[in-house]
């Protein structure tokens, strides 16, 4: 279970204290070097179905088929290619056991053999990703708030920081980034002069970005002396990062979703425009031609969830309510995808040992004293803060970990279901 | 106009010296928070030499009741930008709210049996008896025009907006404002057009004009302020920095309405007898103000045609609270009444009989 041949009693005591949990990751660095038997099953079945429905089309044509061909050819290719290597190391096998065959072809083919078994986890890593179902979030442009948590003016000022972060990981990236709300409270200023941030929201239109920048929600916490500290003792605070799918106002290039997603009750992203409440600042007395006042602060209520979304970025009322719409609209298909989560997770029980990407949830450490940057969902710890900060790529490095953790755990919820699904009707 | 209290100008002044400048001039901390921030990014676009220096001005002007769209230069109207100029009236969101809803309904066909218009599967207006033409009276920044023009255009392909105003200054900046907003537009059909004119909406109208003005859709946002209310219930900025001629109708002749109503009852006799239009749009001023508007349509009523009146409120597309009618009682006659907020403008739809 450890790795390790030997523990000192020391450090049996701090390090396997029940609290202390977290530092185990539940997640191997290994590949699978036998493919589980029962998502191979599911592989199949996937394969033959797209065989069958690309004879089928070859008569008539029909768009719902199609779609449904495009969606099982990633697995069906990942397949072929895994079975083809699987054939090849069969092959070798033979040959080296084949008392016939002389030294030299006995050589050639255990060089062989070493570089197909590494072409061969590859492949199932491979097949195992397109086994996984995609998220359906993940092709979209993303909107992405920024709040600080507990901790004061210290927690504003490395919200800003933070900010600042993802503005230079973005433009590095080539990802289009505009600031949607950036609101800032009455307190004491930061060490710039500007006033301290009390939320921000950035729109990230590149396509994919919800992809990539899924892994920085939840809650960052930093430990360091703020600059309006005079003791010089460290301080923790808190910053709450979400990140929410960007749903396009009219339908935009790349989308698969349609105006019909708009107005369909069923959809995820569907918001009935009599549960929403929209408060506009009104004029007192008569209004009209009698003032000429600037206020264009607009704020929607979604009444049943309790959703509120204010907006007062633009001197134009007309374009406040369409961000502040929009930034409803993705907020509450989040949440509804969240809420459906949760059901699904409910009934996988305990698979998920780990807890989910929630709010309450501390995701990273950034350690001014040590300069150290630890992910806690991956385990990674990066010792050079400022490369960090800057949004270069020591950051890249600590979001491709965690990417690569979301996407075992994914993996083995769908080991655990596929197994769950195939023990169910053998009870029957 | 209530005096601002120290305490909010020393919070005012905790977070920013410039803020109470602002504060002056915007009245409460919120909007001057948003003025100064928009006053800033105006300053950062236009590279000044000494930025704080013209900063520092810009918050001198504004504390002393300058409206922002006076010292910025421009007032965002739909997804136009209108440039704005002392001696002009400023566009307001209440103009934009019902222009847009206008606009909203014209291209979602309500209306086309009211024109004899086929439109085919995508709603694009392919035949008509004749292209869609809008006429503008008062149209100051030219602010309406542009902004039906920019809506309406794509679904109706010939489309012709005449803009009038009285005022030669106006007229300038209106046609600025076409330059700035739909200069750079490649016409995709070479027939629509926006015209500014000059014109005195009391003169006699010669029959070449009254050709030249014949039009499907009338709309306007005439002064309607009466002399009372422009004393007591305007804001200082708009008192003082405003033209008056936008605002208050100056008394013309005599006539049986009350003299801030002037214009609606020449704007109706245009729509009735000369213009032969068959939708009106008028902004008024309040309750009252609109509720005589109503009235004014339903007792001069023609046997020729056939009125539809409708009021709206600030956002005719709001849903309605409870405290507020869905119908009001006019003239023995129930009126529907859209929208959220106060009542803001009166739709007459006439269809002749």
């Amino acid at each position: 279970m450890f790795g390790a041949p030997w523990i000192c009693r020391r450090c049996m005591n701090t390090y396997l204290k029940p609290g202390r949990r977290r530092l185990i990751r539940f997640a191997s660095n290994e590949s699978h070097g036998s493919f589980s038997p029962v998502l191979l099953a599911r592989a199949r079945d996937m394969a033959s179905e797209h065989d069958r429905l690309t004879d089928q089309t070859a008569e008539s044509f029909d768009a719902k088929i199609q779609k449904r061909i495009g969606e099982l050819k990633r697995v069906t290719e990942a397949l072929r290619e895994w079975e083809a290597s699987q054939n090849a190391i069969q092959e070798l096998h033979a040959l080296l056991r084949d008392p016939t065959t002389d030294e030299e072809l006995r050589e050639l083919a255990s060089e062989d053999m070493a570089s197909t078994r590494t072409e061969l986890d590859l492949l199932s890593q491979n097949l195992a990703a397109s086994l996984t179902p995609k998220h359906p979030f993940e092709d979209m442009p993303c909107l992405m708030e920024i709040r600080p948590g507990a901790g004061g003016g210290e927690a504003a000022i490395f919200a800003s920081d933070l900010l600042r972060m993802y503005k230079t990981y973005c433009a590095r990236k080539n990802f289009r980034l505009s600031i949607m709300k950036y609101e800032t409270s009455d307190g004491d200023n930061g060490p710039g002069g500007e006033p301290p941030l009390s939320e921000a929201i950035l729109e990230i239109e590149s396509p994919g970005a919800y992809g990539q920048l899924r892994s920085e929600a939840g809650v960052h916490r930093v430990q360091r002396v703020p600059a309006t500290e005079t003791k010089g003792r460290t301080h923790t605070s808190a910053v709450s990062v979400l990140v929410l799918p960007s749903l396009p106002a009219t339908g935009s290039d790349g989308m698969s979703m349609s105006e019909t997603d708009l107005n369909d009750p069923e959809s995820d992203y569907y918001v009935n425009p009599t549960d929403v409440r929209v408060d506009v600042m009104r004029a007192r007395g008569a209004g009209g031609q009698h003032v000429n006042t600037t206020d264009s602060a607009v704020r929607l209520t979604h009444v049943p969830t309790n959703t509120v979304v204010s907006m007062q970025e633009s001197r134009s009322q007309h374009k406040n309510r369409e961000k502040a719409w929009q930034v409803l609209r993705s907020r509450l298909a989040q949440a509804r995808r969240e809420a459906r989560e949760d059901e699904v997770m409910k009934l996988r029980r305990g698979v998920m040992g780990v807890a989910k990407m929630g709010r309450e949830n501390k995701v990273r450490t950034y350690n001014w004293g040590q300069q150290r940057v630890t992910d806690h969902r991956s385990g990674l710890s990066v010792y050079n803060l400022d490369d960090v900060m800057d949004g270069g790529y020591e950051l890249d490095k600590v979001i491709d970990s965690v990417k690569t953790w979301m996407g075992e755990q994914e993996m083995q919820m769908l080991l655990a279901e596929e197994e769950e699904a195939n023990a169910a009707p053998k009870k029957k | 106009m209530p005096r601002i209290p120290h305490k909010i100008l020393a919070q005012a002044r905790k977070t920013s010296p410039l803020l109470p400048l602002v504060l002056r001039g915007a009245r409460t901390i919120e909007s001057a928070s948003n003025e100064l921030r928009w006053l800033r990014q105006h300053v950062k676009e236009l590279h000044a030499p000494f930025p704080e220096k013209y900063l520092l001005n810009l918050c001198q002007r504004r504390a002393r009741g300058e409206p922002l769209q006076y010292i910025i230069g421009t007032q965002p109207f739909g997804d136009l930008d209108i440039k704005c100029r002392p001696g002009v009236l400023i566009p307001r969101s209440e103009t934009e709210a019902y222009t847009i809803y206008l606009a909203r309904i014209l291209n979602e066909g309500f209306l086309d049996d009211q024109f004899n218009l086929e439109s085919t599967a995508d709603l694009e207006v392919t035949s008509s008896s004749s292209p869609l033409r809008i006429v503008d009276m008062c149209t100051g920044t030219g602010c309406i025009s542009l902004l039906l023009y920019s809506l309406l255009s794509q679904r109706f392909p010939g489309l012709s907006v005449t803009g009038c105003d009285i005022s030669n200054h106006a007229l300038r900046l209106a046609q600025e404002n076409l330059i700035h907003n739909l200069g750079n537009r490649k016409c995709q059909d070479w027939a629509s057009t926006v015209n500014f004119n000059k014109l005195d909406l009391f003169d006699e109208l010669s029959s070449s004009q009254i050709h030249n003005l014949k039009c499907d859709v009338l709309i306007s946002n005439p002064p309607y302020i009466s002399e009372y209310s422009f004393s007591h219930e305007t804001t200082r900025s708009v008192r003082n920095w405003e033209p008056k001629l936008a605002l208050v109708p100056a008394a013309k002749r005599a006539s049986s309405v009350a003299p801030e109503d002037i214009f609606y009852e020449r704007l109706l006799s245009l729509h009735r007898d000369f213009l032969q239009s068959k939708i009106l749009l008028m902004e008024v001023g309040d309750d009252a103000q609109a509720i005589r508007v109503a009235e004014m349509v339903i007792n001069h009523k023609t046997s020729r045609t056939h009125d539809l009146v409708e009021i709206w409120r600030d956002w005719p597309e709001g849903i309605s609270e409870a405290s507020n009618n869905l119908k009001l009682m006019v003239g023995g006659h129930h009126i529907l009444v859209r929208g959220s907020g106060k009542l803001r403008s009166v739709f007459v739809r006439s269809q002749l009989q």
